[in-house]
């Protein structure tokens, strides 16, 4: 059996590489570490908590880039989730994580248990989750019936795991692209809302206190899904494809109204809590040790098994779901069983704290680890990575102009390219309303829900635009945040802050790392200039399939506060007569755009750059403007550009619009530039809101009352019906999804 | 110990949607032999030797919990006596 | 009238249910365990939606057997008032206080949007405040919603008025005579799979589920002799 491998063995026989551990670290560890070697056991929970995935070892560099505080932040990263005050005492809790091998291997599972385990890291903190945004990227659905298998079986976990928790699923964004047809990205963004002084951290402190199991119990599933998360996703590693957890949607909203009920009613009893996610119970009591500068002695025995004969090993690194570890006051470990009781849920002390921060396990009557804590989680090598700008960015070019000759033609085909088209298809399978605070569900820019018992509003939104990234990772950085700053502000929101998902391929190929570091910076510096710091996020690198990389996607998941949620602005256009105008400049920004790769069939070119400054100038502007009640719809240009824009704006209204964008060429209507918006405004407020945007706003016409868009370009007009370009609009994914080829 | 499987299917009348989509994907895969699939699933229970009555007992939890009648039936069969 | 929201493990409109009568009608309203064996000083109780005990099994087929299901039944019998909505109408069903039973949408997905809806019946204790033959929209979120009964059964709801909300337009379940919400023979009791309380405000899209709950709310209070 392999766990009768000795130390010496493990030192000749090298099975660590196998678990992403390599010879450097394993000598570092035991030479400068432990000064001995490691067994068998304590080999395995290096190799997991020394993972990127648990470490975060080769991203940590990049990662300092990010700010991470502000006047309204409270916890930034390194919690379950991040801590952001909303007033009153109030405080909201995000995270985005990404589960996206998995999700790739087994979606329907995939999907749920990334669900699942955002939801534990939001009520580990002591919030009640309120809402979830997924972000998901597929390959192309049309003509692979595999992809739309997939993408229906992921949507579906997503559905079920959240809808049977009670947690409105608002928005989100799905995307299509060839790049993740081997590799499925799913992000998964959640919020919660508590009061600021039910706060909880992940700490285990305090001698002879508890450590207690809660939750369902261990398996063998998912052992090394972090390691697993770690490597690459090449054919030949079909074999650890088993590696998939199975998600238990009840269980969880057990655990989680038990948790509250603890945090929230006995805040004395407990200590510290966290959520047992990737690399299981080492992770979670390592963590928790160290937080609290303890020792921690547990007894394996004592861990509810669902198989018999497990080893150590397993024990420790299962990654069954909907498992929480709490370290509780000694002298309420019976108290915190009766809350548990209540809900069925059994809950177990495996261990106590002790002083001098050993990281002590028993298992079948022998100490299987007895190593310092801060080796498992403090001492982790930082890998340096080496790094080199990708050969297809070495010099600018400028994308070409596409050439397009029928307004109306193109724009009939635009809305009907599955990223731009109706998601509606999937989002009505997610309970979006759940919990009656639901403002603005999914199909805007920003999901909004209201805080019940107060007048304020929160707005929330996921954006990753993996084009613009691989095209210029510094600006499509940037705008990959300030994309997401332009939703929270369309719904009349002032952003607070922001948590991402980055999604990248292999970091040891130097050209990725590259891709890494400079879409870090641009997103870094968009943050710092847009005040919204990082408060949590999640790093998942090797997404690659058979040595193909996906494109550099880099998920940014945005809050913010509505002040007066009677003043939330929807994208809707609202009477006849109302003004329309654009704001912002649209040139020839076809690189990365949706038009480029439906009529190129591929994307390239070099993205304009963007003044941040000036965009967060503007934002400002209009943000003051729906805030003084100017505003009766706004809706910024993304995917489609301002074609698609448009109409999005009309639809499911019965208005029209006529406009005149005199010089703008037929092409232009489908560019995507960033930081533009349309917006209407009533004709009494026109002259304030001119005043207040200046030139940022061109006046471009009016809304009608007959369903027609017109649109006068520089050389011809396009005349569409609202009501048959919606049909396009909505029929175009359902058709895709039912169809046979 | 004994254990019975008891299988649990839609009455004929009643429109089984499953059944049908995976009629249509057996045809996307050419066997159009394949006139109509049902789908139900099945129930394992294990009874120990305390057992007196069998087939009451399987009727008691069929008809109390497994089976919704109002659109379902149920059939079983043993799987493994009790020697 | 004092309000019984009852919360099965798993449960999740309970929230909904209670802050419909609690913050917009300013009713007397409590949330009461799934764990208690009695119901007594209520006057209506109500089954929310949610995914009692998982929704496995059958949906709603392992909360008959709660605590609370006899007190809910003794309520049923005594006159007194009964809704359930989504989760609540299918356990319901399977507790037998309606008849037929709700199968997985035809589509075989969940689906949550606003359906337009034709009140059929305005002689119930939930719906006098609505007209006959009026149209009313309302959300739905379910997976498992298409209402089945056979035929025999479902002329008797027919025969009898039974039948209070049918869906307008399209049907989105597969629900046999577009049924999407049912009254006992009493019409004391009432299940629907739309959710009336998703649709009490303004704000959140809609205010057509407030008359529902007004119209209860109306009712005289049942006292049984041995109040």
């Amino acid at each position: 059996m392999e766990q009768a491998m000795t130390p010496e063995e493990i030192k000749e026989q090298r099975p660590y590489l196998d678990w992403s551990l390599t010879e450097h670290e394993y000598n570092y560890i035991a030479d400068s570490l432990l000064h001995r070697l490691p067994n068998y056991t304590e080999t395995g929970l290096f190799a997991a908590m020394w993972s990127e995935h648990c470490s975060y070892k080769k991203s940590k560099p990049v990662l300092r880039l990010f700010p991470n505080s502000g006047p309204r932040v409270l916890q930034g990263p390194g919690e379950g989730a991040g801590v952001v005050d909303i007033d009153d005492g109030q405080a909201v809790v995000f995270k985005a994580e990404s589960h996206n091998h998995p999700t790739t291997v087994e979606p329907y599972q995939g999907a749920a248990t990334g669900v699942g385990g955002i939801l534990r890291d939001i009520f580990s903190m002591g919030a009640r989750p309120i809402a979830s945004l997924d972000s998901l990227h597929f390959g192309e659905i049309k003509d692979d019936a595999t992809m739309r298998y997939k993408a229906e079986q992921t949507v579906k976990g997503v559905g079920d795991y959240g809808n049977c928790m009670g947690i409105p699923t608002i928005g989100g964004e799905t995307t299509f692209d060839p790049c993740y047809a081997g590799n499925i990205l799913l992000n998964a963004f959640s919020l919660g809302i508590m009061d600021q002084a039910d706060m909880k951290r992940g700490n285990a402190s305090g001698v002879g206190n508890a450590v207690m199991y809660v939750g369902a119990k261990t398996g063998r599933d998912g052992i090394h899904g972090a390691t697993f998360a770690s490597k690459d996703f090449s054919a030949e590693h079909a074999t650890q494809r088993s590696a998939v957890q199975v998600g238990d949607p009840f269980m969880e909203k057990l655990l989680m109204e038990a948790c509250l009920e603890v945090i929230r009613q006995h805040p004395y009893w407990l200590v510290g809590i966290q959520d047992m996610g990737a690399a299981g119970i080492v992770s979670s009591s390592a963590e928790m040790a160290s937080e609290g500068k303890s020792g921690m002695d547990l007894n394996l025995d004592l861990v509810p098994q669902r198989e018999p004969g497990m080893s150590a090993y397993e024990i420790m690194l299962s990654e069954s779901q909907e498992r929480m570890l709490l370290c509780v006051e000694k002298g309420h470990e019976k108290d915190v069983q009766q809350i548990f009781a209540k809900y069925e849920l059994e809950a177990v002390v495996i261990g106590r704290i002790t002083a001098g921060g050993q990281y002590v396990l028993h298992h079948d009557g022998q100490i299987v680890c007895d190593i310092p804590v801060h080796t498992l989680v403090d001492d982790v090598l930082e890998e340096p990575s080496a790094e080199k700008r990708p050969v297809r960015l070495s010099e600018a070019t400028p994308a070409p102009v596409p050439v397009v000759t029928d307004a109306l033609a193109t724009l009939k085909q635009i809305l009907q390219q599955p990223t731009v088209a109706s998601a509606r298809y999937f989002t009505q399978q997610y309970d979006s309303q759940v919990r009656t605070s639901t403002v603005v569900g999914p199909g805007s820019d920003a999901g909004v829900l209201r805080v019940r018992g107060t007048e304020k509003g929160l707005a929330m939104t996921t954006d990753g635009n993996g084009r613009f990234v691989y095209l210029d990772p510094y600006v499509g950085g940037i705008r990959a945040v300030a994309e997401a700053a332009a939703n929270i502000v369309a719904a009349g929101a002032e952003p607070l802050a922001i948590t991402d998902c980055l999604n990248y391929g292999d970091p040891n190929d130097p050209e990725i790392f590259w891709e890494l570091h400079h879409s870090v910076k641009g997103m870094a510096d968009a943050c710092r200039e847009l005040e919204t710091p990082v408060v949590s996020g999640n790093v998942s690198l090797y997404n690659e399939n058979n040595g193909q990389a996906i494109h550099p996607t880099s998920m940014v998941g945005m809050v913010g506060l509505i002040h007066d949620i009677q003043r939330v602005v929807t994208i809707k256009a609202a009477n006849a007569g109302d003004r329309v105008y654009l704001l912002g400049k649209i040139g020839d920004d076809f690189a990365g755009s949706e038009v480029q790769k439906m009529l190129d069939g591929d994307i390239s070119g070099t993205l304009s750059p963007v003044d941040i400054k000036e965009v967060h100038a503007h934002l400002k502007d209009l943000l003051a403007a729906e805030q003084a009640g100017l505003v009766n719809s706004a809706h910024d240009i993304s995917e489609g550009g301002l074609g698609a824009c448009l109409s999005e704006v009309l639809f499911g209204t019965g208005l029209g619009m006529d406009l005149n964008f005199g010089k703008m060429s037929t092409a232009q209507l489908f560019a995507e530039p960033a930081n533009c918006f349309v917006i209407t405004v009533a004709p009494e407020n026109q002259q304030e809101i001119e005043q207040r945007l200046g030139d940022w706003a061109q006046l471009a016409g009016e809304v009608t009352a007959d369903g027609r868009l017109k649109v006068a370009l520089s050389n011809q007009e396009l005349v569409a019906d609202v009501s048959e370009l919606e049909t396009l609009y909505e029929e175009a994914i359902p058709c895709l999804m039912k169809s046979k080829a | 110990m004994t254990t019975v499987r008891i299988f649990v299917t839609y009455k004929p009348s009643v429109f089984d949607p499953q059944g049908a989509a995976i009629t249509d994907a057996i045809h996307t895969l050419g066997h159009d032999e394949v006139g109509s699939v049902a789908v139900g699933r099945f129930f394992d229970l294990s009874f120990n030797d305390e057992v007196t009555d069998l087939d009451a007992a399987i009727k008691d939890v069929a008809t109390k919990l497994l089976v919704n009648f109002n659109m379902e039936t149920y059939h079983y069969q043993v799987l493994e006596a009790a020697e | 009238m004092k309000i019984a929201v009852i919360v099965f493990p798993g449960s999740n409109c309970d929230v909904d249910l209670y802050e419909a009568f609690h913050s917009v009608l300013g009713a007397d309203v409590e949330y009461v365990s799934h764990r208690e064996h009695s119901l007594a000083g209520f006057d209506a109780v109500m089954l929310p939606g949610g995914f009692s005990y998982g929704d496995y099994l059958r949906c709603g087929a392992i909360a008959r057997f709660a605590n609370i299901i006899p007190a809910v039944r003794q309520m049923a019998e005594d006159g007194k008032f009964v809704f359930g909505t989504c989760n609540g109408f299918q356990i319901l069903t399977e507790m037998g206080l309606l008849p037929g039973a709700l199968k997985q949408n035809d589509s075989m997905q969940f689906v949550c949007k606003t359906v337009d809806l034709t009140v059929v019946n305005d002689q119930t204790a939930f719906t006098s405040r609505y007209q006959k033959g009026q149209t009313i929209q309302l959300p739905i979120a379910h997976g498992d919603g298409s209402y089945y009964a056979d035929l025999q059964t479902i002329q008797q709801l027919e025969d009898h008025h039974q039948v209070v909300f049918r869906y307008a337009g399209e049907n989105p379940n597969g629900s046999l005579h577009d049924i999407a919400g049912i009254c006992n023979r009493q019409g004391n009791v009432l299940g629907m799979m739309p959710h009336p309380e998703r649709a009490v405000e303004v704000l959140l899209g809609g205010t057509d589920g407030l008359p529902l709950f007004q119209s209860l709310l109306d009712q005289q209070t049942v006292r049984t002799e041995a109040e």
